[in-house]
């Protein structure tokens, strides 16, 4: 489908300006697109010819070039090299007794072979390339640590001049230090570095994750690769022996649940990503997309629609939406069209007191979900899809589910609807885990209480401490609580250095207090993944903003939770206490609560509150 | 797609990937993404820029890619003269800005207001705007056809038909050409905080090169 005028062009305009890309014709092949630059004449003579105005700003990339998908392996980022901290000059050295690994890290551009046999793509990663069995990825190294384990990392920034970055681990209990905040303070310019001290003593296991969160920049940094998992273990999780159970202080533990030589582990992490790549297979990132960047391309653990090899036993699967904007609807479904359940058995802060059988389930940008999936049965040679069954083709929202998903195509269309990666059974191996469903999992998880929060403060209605509505200002921008009779109020980073950083401060909460928070959506039109640092939660409720009515808790929402999916019209009160740690700092100071579409974040939906003793 | 039909398609796009990386338009090379991703990543953001021709407030014709951005750092803002609501509020806080910039980093960065009701706003009513406002050299106020000036603010991801009420006049697009680093800032905030994440973006500015509080892990225990 390649036309004599695209081929012509192809001589022509190599770089006039306009971008070369491989687009899906309306015929469904696939042929050479030029972008925007030479609209006026396209649109006159050339109807077939792809635009996409609508993707412009509120959308994304279009016309990647295509791959077989189902072909290359899974990356799975290996854990860092734990080093003598003598070998870190200047590095805080604890011998308090307390168990603290040391690890270093460098924040650099490489190159990462994607498309097996083409060109690299540059990508902006920790420690990149990272090189694994299942092929390369941006992804950073796996942190693993146990609760109780103090971790600290010396964080380089090398990623070129003008390049600043802040390190965020989302998740974690931290002092407001080393949180990662969008505050001037945290920034680590290039050819400089900052030590962080995570005590990771006040949570429970957990999927965590590491991420870019610079001021102004962080939709193209994370984007670009800078992310990796951090992952948190207990004994309480140990004790359960699910599925990939591996206590790394003993690799003889004969509970220990590891696979046989070469293959994969049965306890997975798998961040799910939409990207967009160029004729020249480079990601293409577009700056002005203020709704929010979506990508055509469906990317899991950095590789795109990877085949993954598994038994036919019981999994773990540590699933994180680390896309920008792109919300998903997961549903396994084998290629016989058979659905697979899901058992949820975590969130975003650790596993639940009781997993829970689903048939899919909503992941938004940053979220969470830890879900066991049993393949028991299924013949050797089965191949079982992972599919995103949830249409988007805007950033500001998902424009809701497809009629029947288990005919979605493999390839992901224009409306987003496809399969993130398959799962093919090609061997079997003894099943020595312990899951069932609906099973008890964690009764230790704490408790708030609602009488025992503080009452409203001054604008906030009954049955909050807190109100934040997460709206646009008059100009459009996303704002939080711009109507709030202070008149329009955007996140303000606070005077610039060398002075004293003093950030606006939207709300202060006293430590070893227990708050609860409204977070409102009063409108149809977008939908927003609200993150909160410093603290997980318990969701309350979850309401109609206009009428009230119950909607109910979704069911990645029943245990804790850092992220909460304000859906069109949607209000949802969550409740935590602000507890302090152990460490000296006492876990005080100032951290943000922001919308986690990347894009809206940088843009300004963003509050930094402060947690004062 | 068929065998053959992808066996056409791989020969296309090596020939594609050769061809642009070896003759550009005959005029350019196309850096290599390799060796040179910073100017490969400029390169692939020229698509948002359409060169269209604009006429500043002395009357004087330019075209937004060759004049106003390439190798530039500009601040980027839309506007027009009869705006009642937000303009009269963003233009002393970006004159604000303007001084700021002058003060610690002189001539580096060019702002640039363009009309989004060109029909009114000639380059005489344009004039006596930036006068009114007691605008400095190195601030341009632009104007031109409607439909051209709504091409560009759709790629700068600043205007949606169906959020008409929402015009966007209170955000700033701020970049460096040469770098392909892009950002949008809210007009309104304060102006010593606009200036300062603009001057991020200016070569040889505190974030380009190492800083020794950094490096000697100032923050490492610093209590807030």
């Amino acid at each position: 489908m390649l036309d004599r005028r695209a081929l012509i062009k192809l001589g022509l305009y190599g770089g006039s300006g306009a971008l070369l890309h491989l687009t899906q014709l309306k015929s469904g092949a696939w042929g050479w697109a030029l972008d925007e630059d030479d609209r006026d004449d396209d649109d006159k003579e050339e109807h077939h010819h792809h635009h996409h105005h609508h993707h412009k700003g509120g959308g994304g990339g279009v016309g990647s070039p295509p791959m077989q998908p189902f072909t290359i392996g899974l990356p799975l980022p290996p854990a860092p090299t734990r080093l003598s901290p003598s070998t870190l000059p200047g590095i805080p050295i604890y011998n308090d007794g307390i168990p603290t690994s040391y690890y270093q890290v460098f924040e650099r551009q490489a190159p990462v072979q994607i498309y097996p046999g083409r060109p690299a793509t540059m990508v902006w990663g920790f420690n990149v390339p990272t090189i694994t069995p299942g092929g390369q990825t941006y992804l950073g190294p796996t942190f693993v640590a146990k609760i109780g384990e103090r971790v600290v990392i010396r964080m380089n920034n090398n990623l070129g001049p003008n390049n600043d970055s802040i390190v965020h681990h989302h998740g974690a209990h931290v002092g407001s230090a080393w949180d990662g905040s969008a505050l001037w303070s945290q920034q680590i310019h290039n050819g400089t570095f900052k030590d962080f001290v995570y005590p990771n003593d006040d949570d429970v296991s957990a999927t965590h994750w590491y991420h870019d969160h610079n001021i102004d920049f962080t939709g193209h940094n994370v984007f670009m690769g800078l992310e990796g998992f951090f992952l948190l273990y207990d004994d309480v999780e140990l004790a359960l022996n699910l599925p990939g159970r591996n206590n790394p202080d003993n690799p003889q533990d004969p509970l220990n649940d590891l696979p046989p030589a070469g293959e994969l582990p049965f306890d997975l992490p798998l961040v799910i990503q939409d990207r967009a790549f160029d004729a020249n297979f480079q990601l293409v990132y577009n700056p002005f997309a203020s709704r929010g960047f979506l990508g055509d391309m469906f990317l899991v653990n950095g590789a795109i629609q990877p085949k993954i090899r598994v038994a036919n036993r019981k999994y773990r699967f540590r699933i994180l939406n680390g896309s920008n904007a792109r919300f998903y609807h997961l549903m396994l479904q084998t290629n016989t069209g058979a659905p697979i359940p899901f058992n949820i058995v975590g969130s975003d802060g650790g596993l639940y007191k009781t997993a829970i059988e689903v048939d899919g389930f909503q992941i938004a940008p940053s979220e969470r979900a830890e879900v066991i999936v049993d393949f028991t049965g299924l013949a050797i040679g089965t191949k079982v899809f992972l599919n995103n069954c949830l249409m988007q083709t805007d950033g500001r929202k998902p424009a809701g589910l497809v009629a029947n998903c288990a005919t979605a195509p493999q390839t992901p269309g224009p409306d987003g609807v496809g399969a993130m990666c398959s799962f093919d059974i090609e061997f079997s191996v003894n099943d020595r885990s312990s899951f069932t469903p609906g099973q008890t999992l964690r009764p230790d998880l704490p408790v708030y209480n609602i009488a025992d929060a503080e009452p409203p403060v001054p604008g906030a209605k009954p049955g909050a401490t807190h109100d934040w509505r997460f709206e646009r200002g008059q100009g459009g921008e996303w704002l939080v609580n711009c109507f709030n009779g202070a008149g329009a109020q955007p996140f303000d980073p606070g005077p610039p250095p060398p002075a004293a950083e003093k950030p606006r401060i939207d709300a202060t909460c006293k430590a070893g207090s227990t708050e609860i928070w409204r977070l409102i959506n009063g409108s149809g039109g977008w939908a927003h993944p609200v993150h909160i640092h410093r603290n997980q939660f318990r969701i309350i409720d979850r309401v109609d903003s206009g009428s009230g009515k119950d909607l109910g808790l979704l069911p990645t929402q029943l245990g804790l939770k850092d992220v909460f999916v304000l859906d069109q019209n949607v209000t949802i009160r969550l409740i935590s206490k602000y507890t302090s740690g152990t460490t000296s700092d006492k876990q005080l100071g100032k951290y943000v609560m922001h919308c986690h579409n990347v894009e809206h974040e940088d843009m300004a939906m963003m509050i930094v509150w402060e947690c004062v003793p | 797609m068929s065998k053959v039909a992808k066996v056409a398609l791989t020969l296309l796009l090596a020939a594609a990937t050769v061809r642009l990386a070896v003759c550009g338009d005959g005029k350019e090379k196309l850096p290599n993404p390799q060796t040179d991703f910073q100017a490969y990543t400029a390169r692939a953001l020229r698509q948002h820029f359409p060169n269209i021709v604009l006429t500043n407030q002395d009357n004087k014709k330019v075209r937004l890619y060759d004049d106003v951005i390439k190798g530039k750092i500009v601040v980027i803002q839309f506007m027009f003269s009869n705006c009642e609501r937000l303009c009269p509020m963003v233009t002393p806080n970006l004159v604000k800005v303007q001084k700021e910039l002058e003060k610690q980093s002189p001539r580096k960065v060019n702002i640039v207001s363009i009309s989004v009701d060109p029909d009114h706003d000639t380059p005489a009513v344009l004039k006596a705007y930036a006068k009114k406002f007691h605008v400095q050299p190195g601030w341009q106020f632009l104007t031109g056809r409607k439909q051209d000036i709504d091409w560009l603010r759709r790629e700068l991801g600043l205007y949606y038909p169906e959020d008409q009420q929402f015009e966007h006049m209170n955000m700033l697009t701020v970049g460096r050409e040469a770098t392909g680093q892009w950002f949008t800032i809210r007009a309104l905030n304060n102006p010593e905080v606009i200036a300062y994440a603009v001057r991020k973006i200016i070569p040889d500015t505190t974030s380009g090169r190492a800083n020794p509080i950094s490096a000697k892990h100032a923050h490492s225990f610093a209590g807030n």
